[in-house]
C-alpha cells in the first residue's frame, strides 16, 4: 500500500514538473500571442478611431494627388512605424527624455500623424548583429538601417519594398538636393533593375580626408614651422620628445587604415603620400585594382616601417587602439596624430577643459612630390534605410516624410525647435539610424563663415551656429568653453581648412564604392590577411618582401574572382 | 561461467521513472539536441533572410574553401598549443600548490592563502584583460621597470609579439585558476591515512621522502583522472581571454577556433564557413571525449559513460 503511495506521488510530481515545462513553453508563445493580438487590436482601434479622420483625410488627399503633395503634411492615414535602430549611448536628453520621446521625435510625430514604436534600439556595436538576428529570426522591425551586404541579401530575397515613387512623390527639395551632392554614388548601389530599394545615409565627404594634428601651444613656444613634409613631421615629434617629455610620437592605433575614412589616429595620410590608397579601389591603367596591392603601397610600407624604426611611430601600436590613443593624446604624452576635422573638437576640446591654454593646429600634410595633398575619397552612403517588404504605401509615405524632416532639422541642428538655445540636439536623437547631410556639407558651412561669403544674417541652423561659436572662442577661448560652446569654433578651423584648400588637394574617387558578391564570403578573409600582413610589416615582424607574397594569396584566395566582378559592373 | 541472471525489470513497474526523467531529457532536447540541426548551415550557402530551407546547398563547398585557407592550419595549431599548455601547466601547478599547502602549519595561514589564491577565478577575463593590457603595454609598468632596471634596450610589446602571446595566454590562464584547480587534490590529500605519515616518521624519512612516497601516490589516481578528463578540453583554449587579448598582429599565434569562428560569424557574417570550422571542431572534441574516457576507464577506472 505504502509502495504505491510513494509511486503515485512520484507520478504525480514528475507529471507537475513536466507540465509546468510545457506550459513555461506555451506561456512564453501565448505571450507574444496576446502581445500581437493586442496590438492588432490596438490597430483595429486605430483604424477605427481614425476612419473618420481618415476619411477626410483620404477625400483631401484625392483632392491633393495630381496637385501639389506637401512634403511636410500629414501623412493620408494614421501610421504606427515599428523601428529597428541603434541607439546612442552618448547622447544628452532633456530630463524625463529619451530617444523615443524628445522634442524632435515629438515635433515630427505630431506634424506627420505617425506613431513612432522602437522595436529595438541598440548600442551601435551590437546593432549590426541585432539586425542580422532580426532578419534570420524572421523578425524585421518596419524600417532600419543595415549594411550594404545586408541590403545586397534582403534586395535579392525581395524581402524589402521598392521605394522610387514614394521618394519621387514625398521627398522635399531639400533632401533631393542633398542626394544630388554626391554625383550619383549614393543611389549606385541601391539601385536594383532601375527601382530605388532603400535610401541610402549622405555622410560629408569631410569625415574621410584625414588631417594632421599638431599641439599648437608647443609649436609656438619652440618655434616650429607649419609642416609640409614628412621630414618636418619627424623633426616636430623629435622637438616634442626632447623638449616636451612626450613618452610617445605620431599617435597610431593598430587600425591604420580604414575603408570609410574617419580614422582617428590612422596613417591613410601616410599612405597617399606616396600615392597608394589602400582598402580602395581605385583606376590604375584603366583597369580596377585594389590600392592595398599597388606597387606604392609597398613603398609606402617600407617608408613607414622607416619611421617604425626610428621611433617616431611607438612600436606598441599594433596592440592599441582608439580609446588607448586617446588616452595618450589628451593626457599630454604625445602632440601629433592623423584624425577626421570632427576630432578637433572630440576630443581635443576636452583637453581646454582641464588647462584653456592648450591649443590644438591642424594641417594637410605631408604633401606628395606634386606638392598636392592626395587623399582618397569615401563614399556617402554606408548604410540603407530599408522598409520590410509588405508594407503599405502610407508607411513608406510616412518614411520618406520622416526623412524630410530628419534632413531640415539635422541641417538646423534643431535650433527652431528647441525652446532653451542650450537643450541638447543631436541626429541621433532622431527616429531612423541615418545621417542625411550633404557630401559637401562642411565645407560649405565653414567656408561661409572664415571667407564671409555670406551675411551674418542669412545664415542659419548649424552655420550659424559655427559662426558664434568661431566669434566668441576667437576673442575668449576660456569664456567660450565655460559656456560650453566650442565645438563650432572647431569645425570651422578643422573643416574650412578642408575648404580653403580644396585646390591644393588630389581627390582620389574610388572606382566603384559597390560590394560585390564574392566580397560577401571572401572579404572576410582578405582582410585578415591584409591587415595581419602590413602589421607584421610594420612592426618589423616580416620584411616588406612579405608584400609580394600577401599580392599573391589575395588574388589567389578569391581576390582575382572580385576585381573581374568589380569589372563586369563598370560595364 | 555463470552468467548472472539479470532481473527482467518490466517497463510497467518502471515508467514512472521514465516519466521522471521527462522534464530533463525535454530541456536537453530543446536547448542541446534542436540547434544541433543548425549544422547544416555548414552544407549551405546559408543567408540569413532565405533560412535553413531556401538557403542554397553547396555540399562540401564551405570545407573544401576552409582547407584552402592558410588560417585553418593556424587556428587548429594554435589551439592546440594553448589549450594543451593550460592543461599541463595547471595541472602541474595546482598538484604543486595543493601538496605545499598540505605541508604547511598554521590552520587561518592556511585557509587565508588557498582563499586569496581561490579569487581570481572569480574575476571575468574582461576586467582580467584591461588590467593585463595595461601592465603589458610597451610604456606600462613592466617595461618601466625593466627599463629602468637596464635588463632590456628598449620596451618590449609583450601582446603584440607572436613569440610571447602563447605563453602569455597559458601564464596568465594558470594565474587564474590554479588555486580552482587545487581544491579537488586538496580533498584527495585530506584522505590520505595520517598512520602512514607516523610510520615514516618512526623510519626515518625526511620531508620530501614523505612528500614524495606517501603524499604524491596518495593523490595519483586523482591527478590521473583530472588529466585523463581534461583531454576532452584539448581544443577549448578559453575564447573570453584570447577574444580580449589579442589583436590583428598576434592573430598567427594567437588566433584560435573560437575566436575565429566568432569573428566569421558574427562579424564578417562567415555563417556557412564559421559553422564548418564549429563543425570540424566538434567532431575532433568528439573523438577527444571517446579517447578520454577510454583511457580514465584504463588507468583510473573511472566511467563517465
Amino acid at each position: 500500500m505504502k509502495k504505491k503511495w510513494t509511486k503515485t506521488w512520484a507520478l504525480l510530481l514528475a507529471l507537475t514538473m513536466a507540465g509546468s515545462l510545457l506550459m513555461a513553453c506555451q506561456s512564453s508563445k501565448g505571450g507574444s500571442d496576446a502581445a500581437a493580438g493586442d496590438t492588432a487590436k490596438d490597430n483595429a482601434a486605430d483604424t477605427a478611431q481614425g476612419a473618420d479622420a481618415s476619411q477626410d483625410g483620404q477625400d483631401a488627399q484625392t483632392e491633393d494627388t495630381g496637385a501639389q503633395v506637401d512634403p511636410y503634411g500629414p501623412v493620408s492615414e494614421p501610421v504606427t512605424l515599428h523601428i529597428g535602430r541603434s541607439e546612442d549611448t552618448n547622447a544628452s536628453y532633456l530630463e524625463g527624455q529619451d530617444s523615443s520621446n524628445n522634442y524632435i521625435v515629438n515635433h515630427i510625430s505630431e506634424q506627420l500623424g505617425v506613431e513612432f514604436v522602437y522595436d529595438f534600439s541598440v548600442a551601435s556595436d551590437t546593432y549590426e548583429t541585432k539586425v542580422s538576428m532580426a532578419i534570420t529570426s524572421g523578425e524585421m522591425p518596419d524600417v532600419m538601417t543595415v549594411t550594404e551586404s545586408q541590403f545586397r541579401q534582403l534586395a535579392a530575397a525581395g524581402a524589402i519594398e521598392d521605394m522610387t515613387d514614394a521618394y519621387n512623390t514625398y521627398a522635399s527639395d531639400n533632401l533631393k538636393a542633398a542626394y544630388e551632392t554626391t554625383q550619383g554614388i549614393s543611389f549606385g548601389t541601391v539601385t536594383v533593375d532601375g527601382k530605388i530599394m532603400g535610401m541610402p545615409n549622405i555622410s560629408p565627404g569631410a569625415d574621410g580626408i584625414p588631417m594632421l594634428f599638431v599641439r599648437g601651444d608647443w609649436m609656438e613656444e619652440l618655434g616650429l614651422a607649419a609642416p609640409k613634409s614628412v621630414e618636418d613631421i619627424v623633426n616636430i615629434v623629435n622637438t616634442f620628445r626632447e623638449k616636451k617629455g612626450t613618452t610617445n610620437g605620431l599617435v597610431v592605433s593598430s587600425d591604420i587604415v580604414k575603408e570609410n575614412g574617419n580614422n582617428t589616429y590612422g596613417i591613410d595620410a601616410l599612405f597617399a603620400m606616396y600615392g597608394s590608397y589602400p582598402k580602395h579601389f581605385v583606376e590604375e591603367d584603366g583597369k580596377i585594382v585594389y590600392g592595398s596591392n599597388t606597387a606604392a603601397t609597398k613603398e609606402a610600407l617600407t617608408g613607414i616601417r622607416k619611421l617604425v624604426e626610428d621611433g617616431v611611430i611607438d612600436s606598441s601600436f599594433v596592440v592599441r587602439d582608439g580609446s588607448t590613443c586617446e588616452e595618450i593624446v589628451t593626457s599630454g604624452q604625445a602632440g601629433v596624430f592623423f584624425g577626421a576635422w570632427w576630432n578637433m573638437s572630440w576630443p581635443l576640446n576636452n583637453m581646454i577643459t582641464d588647462d584653456p591654454s592648450v591649443y590644438w593646429n591642424c594641417y594637410l600634410a605631408p604633401l606628395a612630390a606634386d606638392g598636392k595633398y592626395n587623399t582618397a575619397m569615401t563614399s556617402p552612403s554606408g548604410s540603407y534605410l530599408v522598409v520590410k517588404a509588405g508594407c503599405s504605401d502610407a508607411v513608406k509615405e510616412a518614411v520618406i516624410k520622416t526623412m524630410n524632416y530628419q534632413f531640415d532639422i539635422d541641417q538646423d541642428q534643431g535650433v527652431s525647435l528647441k525652446s532653451d538655445p542650450s537643450d541638447p540636439y543631436s541626429w541621433t536623437s532622431m527616429p531612423f539610424s541615418l545621417l542625411l547631410s550633404r557630401y559637401d556639407d562642411k565645407e560649405g558651412k565653414a567656408l561661409a563663415v572664415v571667407n564671409g561669403e555670406k551675411e551674418v544674417s542669412e545664415l542659419s541652423g548649424e552655420a550659424l551656429q559655427w559662426y558664434e561659436s568661431y566669434m566668441a572662442a576667437t576673442e575668449d577661448v576660456a569664456a567660450a568653453e565655460a559656456a560650453n560652446n566650442l565645438s563650432g569654433w572647431a569645425y570651422v578651423r578643422a573643416a574650412g581648412l578642408l575648404g580653403q584648400e580644396v585646390g591644393n588637394m588630389n581627390q582620389v574617387f574610388d572606382a566603384s564604392y559597390t560590394q560585390t558578391e564574392s566580397m560577401d564570403s571572401k572579404w572576410a578573409t582578405l582582410e585578415k590577411l591584409e591587415d595581419e600582413t602590413f602589421l607584421k610589416i610594420l612592426n618589423g615582424e616580416a620584411s616588406v618582401d612579405a608584400f609580394d607574397e600577401y599580392v599573391e594569396q589575395w588574388n589567389a584566395l578569391g581576390g582575382t574572382d572580385i576585381l573581374a566582378e568589380l569589372e563586369a559592373l563598370r560595364q | 561461467m555463470k552468467k548472472e541472471k539479470k532481473k527482467k525489470v518490466s517497463f510497467a513497474r518502471t515508467w514512472p521513472l521514465h516519466l521522471m526523467l521527462l522534464p530533463g531529457v525535454l530541456v536537453l532536447f530543446v536547448y542541446t539536441i534542436l540547434p544541433l540541426l543548425g549544422n547544416v548551415m555548414a552544407f549551405q550557402n546559408f543567408q540569413p533572410i532565405l533560412g535553413f530551407f531556401k538557403s542554397k546547398w553547396v555540399g562540401l563547398d564551405n570545407f573544401k574553401y576552409m582547407f584552402m585557407l592558410p588560417d585553418t592550419f593556424n587556428i587548429f595549431r594554435n589551439t592546440l598549443i594553448i589549450a594543451v599548455g593550460k592543461i599541463i601547466f595547471n595541472l602541474v601547478m595546482s598538484v604543486f600548490f595543493a601538496v605545499l599547502l598540505y605541508e604547511m602549519g598554521g590552520k587561518h595561514f592556511k585557509k587565508m592563502t588557498q582563499t586569496i589564491c581561490f579569487l581570481p577565478h572569480f574575476l571575468s577575463w574582461v576586467i582580467l584583460a584591461m588590467i593585463f593590457r595595461d601592465l603589458l603595454d610597451g610604456s606600462g609598468i613592466i617595461n618601466t621597470v625593466l627599463l629602468k632596471l637596464g635588463m632590456i634596450e628598449e620596451a618590449i610589446v609583450f601582446l603584440g609579439s607572436n613569440s610571447l602571446f602563447q605563453g602569455i595566454i597559458v601564464s596568465t590562464d594558470v594565474w587564474k585558476e590554479f588555486g580552482y584547480g587545487a581544491i579537488i587534490f586538496i580533498a584527495a590529500l585530506a584522505g590520505i591515512n595520517q598512520e602512514l605519515y607516523e610510520a615514516a616518521s618512526i623510519d626515518g624519512a625526511s620531508r620530501l621522502q614523505k612528500i614524495w612516497n606517501i603524499t604524491l601516490p596518495g593523490i595519483k589516481v586523482t591527478v590521473v583522472l583530472v588529466a585523463t578528463l581534461n583531454i576532452a578540453n584539448v581544443l577549448n583554449a578559453g575564447f573570453d581571454q584570447v577574444y580580449n587579448l589579442y589583436s590583428p598582429i598576434v592573430y598567427e599565434t594567437g588566433d584560435i577556433i573560437d575566436t575565429y569562428v566568432y569573428r566569421m560569424s558574427f562579424e564578417s557574417a562567415q555563417y556557412s564557413l564559421a559553422t564548418a570550422i564549429g563543425l570540424l571542431k566538434s567532431v575532433v572534441s568528439f573523438v577527444l571525449i571517446v579517447l578520454s574516457n577510454y583511457l580514465a576507464k584504463r588507468f583510473a577506472n573511472y566511467r563517465i559513460f
